[in-house]
C-alpha cells in the first residue's frame, strides 16, 4: 500500500476524485475517508426517499458497495463524485420505495417511529460540506413553495412531470414551468457551488 | 458558463436532463467534449440536481453500517449485509479491524487542513488485491427481471399453445365438417347413381315402349290400310296343342310387310318349338320361330315376304331348328283376301 495514501491526514486532504481512483485500486482507507464526507448526507436522502432509517441504512452500504466494486468505472466527465453518490443513493432508495414490501414496511415504520430525529453529525462533517449544505438549504428555501414543490416531488418521489400534474392536480404545463423556473433559479444561485464541484 | 446560450435550448436540456434523472444514472449526459471540461449545459443541471440533498438534515448512520462496510472492504467476509440497522455488533477480524481506521480518519477530519470535496487533484495511489465485495440482493432489480424473463417465456408458450390449440381446434372441426360433408355427398351420389339407374331402365323402358309402339303403329297402319289383305289361319288337327287356335296373317299391298297374330296357342314343350313358314315357287322359306304361352298371344311381323308366296303354314319343330318342314302342320293360311 502506498505510505502516503495509507496516511489518514494525507487521505483527509485529497480530493473525491483521487479518492474514487485510490478506491478502484482497493485501497479501503479511501473508501473509509469518502464515507466520512457523504455518509450522512445520503443517509438524508435516503431516508428522506424511504421513511425509515433501517432501508435508508440499507441504501447507505448498498451505495459504498457499489462504490467499492465498480469505482473504476466512475467518470468525471459525467458528474462530480459528489452529485454520483447522490444519484446512485437516490435511484437505489426510489427503486426500494416502488417495490410493494417496502412501501408497506415505510407505512408501519411510520406509524412507529414518529418525527424524524435530528441526528446531525454536523460537528465531525467536513467543513466545506457543512457550507454546501447552509447554501442549498437556503437557496431552496428561496424558491417559491409551488416551484420548490414540483422539484421535490420529481427527486424525492421519482415521479415523472406528468405523475407529478396527476398528484398535485395541476396542468403538464403549469409542472413543466415551474420546474424549469425552479432549475433555472437553482443553477443561477448555486453557481459557485457548481463551479466548484466542477 | 454558456451564459449566451438561447433559453429554448437551456429548457430543452433541463428537460432532457430530468427525464435522464428518470431512467436512471446511466443515461446522464457526460461531456461534450473533452476541451469543454464539463461546460455543457446538461453538466450544469446535473451538477445543480446533485446538490438538492444538500438541503437535508444530514443523518449520521449507525456505526454496525460503518463496521460491516469496512470489514468487508479489507477481507473479512464474515459480516452480515443484509439488514445493517437491527443486527448486533459483530466480529470483527483479527487481522484487518476497521474501528480503529474509522476513529483515526474521523479524528483527521476535524483538522483545519480539511480539503474542499470535489475540488480536482491527483494523487499516486497503490493496487491491493481485495475481492470486489458481494452486492446485498435488489429486491427490485435483483429479482424480478429473471421472474419477468419467466413469467414473459410461460406467457408465450401459453400464447404459443392456445394458438396451436385453437388451430387444431379449427382444423379438427373443419375435418369433422368435411367427414360429415363426405357422408353426404356420398350418399348423395349414392341417390345420384340409384336415380340414374332408374333413369337408364326407364329411358330403356321408353325405349322397348317406343320400340313396341312404333311396331303396333306399324302394325296398326298396317292392319288399317285399306289395301290390306288378310289370311286367315285355321287349325289342322293333327296336334291337339292348336285345337282351340286361330290366327291372322296381315299383307301389305306390296306383298313384303306382313303381321302375324295367334291366339290360344298352347306351349309347344320342351325341346320344340313352333315355326313360320312361306311356300313360294322356291319352295317352302322360313318366317320365324316362336314359343307360345297360355293365355298370351303371339305377334311376328317382318318387312320381307318369299316372291310369289302362295301358302302359309306353321308347323312343330324340333327346338334344335330344321332347314324345312319336318314335323306336324298346327295351323294353315286360308287364301287372302281383302279385308275393308
Amino acid at each position: 500500500m502506498d505510505e502516503t495514501s495509507s496516511q489518514p491526514g494525507s487521505l483527509a486532504a485529497l480530493n473525491d476524485v483521487t479518492l474514487v481512483r485510490q478506491i478502484a485500486d482497493r485501497q479501503p482507507e479511501a473508501l473509509s475517508e469518502l464515507y466520512d464526507r457523504y455518509a450522512a448526507t445520503l443517509l438524508g436522502l435516503a431516508r428522506r426517499i424511504l421513511g425509515t432509517t433501517a432501508d435508508a441504512e440499507e441504501v447507505l452500504q448498498e451505495v459504498f458497495v457499489h462504490v467499492w466494486n465498480q469505482g473504476g468505472r466512475y467518470d468525471a466527465g459525467r458528474s462530480s463524485v459528489s452529485t454520483w453518490l447522490v444519484l446512485i443513493a437516490r435511484s437505489r432508495a426510489i427503486d426500494r420505495l416502488r417495490s410493494r414490501k417496502v412501501i408497506e414496511r415505510t407505512h408501519d415504520a411510520a406509524q412507529h417511529e414518529g418525527p424524524f430525529e435530528h441526528t446531525s453529525p454536523e460537528g465531525a462533517e467536513n467543513v466545506f460540506i457543512q457550507e454546501r449544505r447552509k447554501r442549498v438549504r437556503r437557496e431552496m428555501e428561496n424558491l417559491p413553495a409551488e416551484q420548490r414543490e414540483v422539484l421535490e416531488l420529481a427527486f424525492y418521489q421519482g415521479l415523472t412531470q406528468t405523475q407529478i400534474a396527476s398528484a398535485a392536480d395541476i396542468p403538464l404545463g403549469t409542472v413543466k414551468t415551474r420546474t424549469l423556473l425552479a432549475m433555472k433559479k437553482l443553477r443561477h444561485a448555486l453557481r459557485d457551488e457548481i463551479r466548484e464541484l466542477l | 458558463m454558456s451564459d449566451d446560450i438561447h433559453d429554448h435550448d437551456e429548457d430543452r436540456t433541463i428537460l432532457a436532463t430530468l427525464k435522464a434523472l428518470e431512467r436512471g444514472l446511466d443515461s446522464l449526459e457526460p461531456a461534450a467534449r473533452p476541451g469543454d471540461a464539463g461546460e455543457t449545459l446538461a453538466r450544469l443541471y446535473t451538477e445543480t440536481l446533485g446538490l438538492i440533498p444538500f438541503a437535508l438534515d444530514p443523518v449520521a448512520p449507525s456505526a454496525a453500517v460503518r463496521e460491516r462496510l469496512m470489514a468487508l472492504a479489507t477481507g473479512d467476509e464474515t459480516q452480515e449485509m443484509s439488514r445493517p440497522a437491527p443486527a448486533p455488533p459483530l466480529p470483527t477480524a483479527p487481522t484487518a479491524p476497521a474501528a480503529p481506521t474509522v476513529q483515526t480518519v474521523q479524528t483527521v477530519q476535524a483538522t483545519p487542513t480539511v480539503p474542499r470535496p470535489g475540488r480536482a487533484a491527483v494523487a499516486g495511489s497503490t493496487r491491493t488485491p481485495f475481492p470486489p465485495l458481494p452486492i446485498p440482493p435488489r429486491p427490485r432489480a435483483a429479482r424480478r427481471w429473471p421472474l419477468a424473463l419467466a413469467a414473459g417465456l410461460v406467457l408465450a408458450l401459453l400464447g404459443v399453445s392456445g394458438k396451436l390449440y385453437m388451430d387444431l381446434r379449427q382444423q379438427s372441426g373443419l375435418l369433422t365438417v368435411d367427414a360429415t360433408r363426405i357422408d353426404q355427398l356420398e350418399r348423395e351420389l349414392a341417390g345420384e347413381r340409384l336415380r340414374s339407374a332408374q333413369i337408364s331402365a326407364a329411358r330403356a323402358d321408353v325405349d322397348s315402349l317406343r320400340s313396341h309402339f312404333a311396331e303396333l303403329e306399324k302394325m296398326f297402319s298396317l292392319v288399317t290400310s285399306p289395301t290390306v289383305e288378310m289370311s286367315a289361319l285355321r287349325p289342322t288337327g293333327q296336334v291337339d296343342l292348336a285345337k282351340e287356335a286361330r290366327g291372322r296373317l296381315y299383307i301389305a299391298e306390296d306383298h313384303q310387310h306382313w303381321y302375324l297374330s295367334v291366339e290360344d296357342l298352347q306351349p309347344s314343350g320342351k325341346g320344340r318349338q313352333y315355326e313360320l313358314w312361306f311356300y313360294g315357287d322356291q319352295g317352302p322359306v322360313s318366317g320365324g320361330t316362336f314359343t307360345a304361352e297360355p293365355g298370351q298371344p303371339v305377334h311376328l311381323s317382318s318387312e320381307t315376304m318369299p316372291l310369289g308366296t302362295k301358302a302359309i303354314l306353321i308347323t312343330l319343330e324340333p327346338a334344335s331348328g330344321v332347314p324345312a318342314p319336318s314335323g306336324p302342320t298346327v295351323l294353315r293360311g286360308m287364301p287372302p283376301v281383302k279385308v275393308l
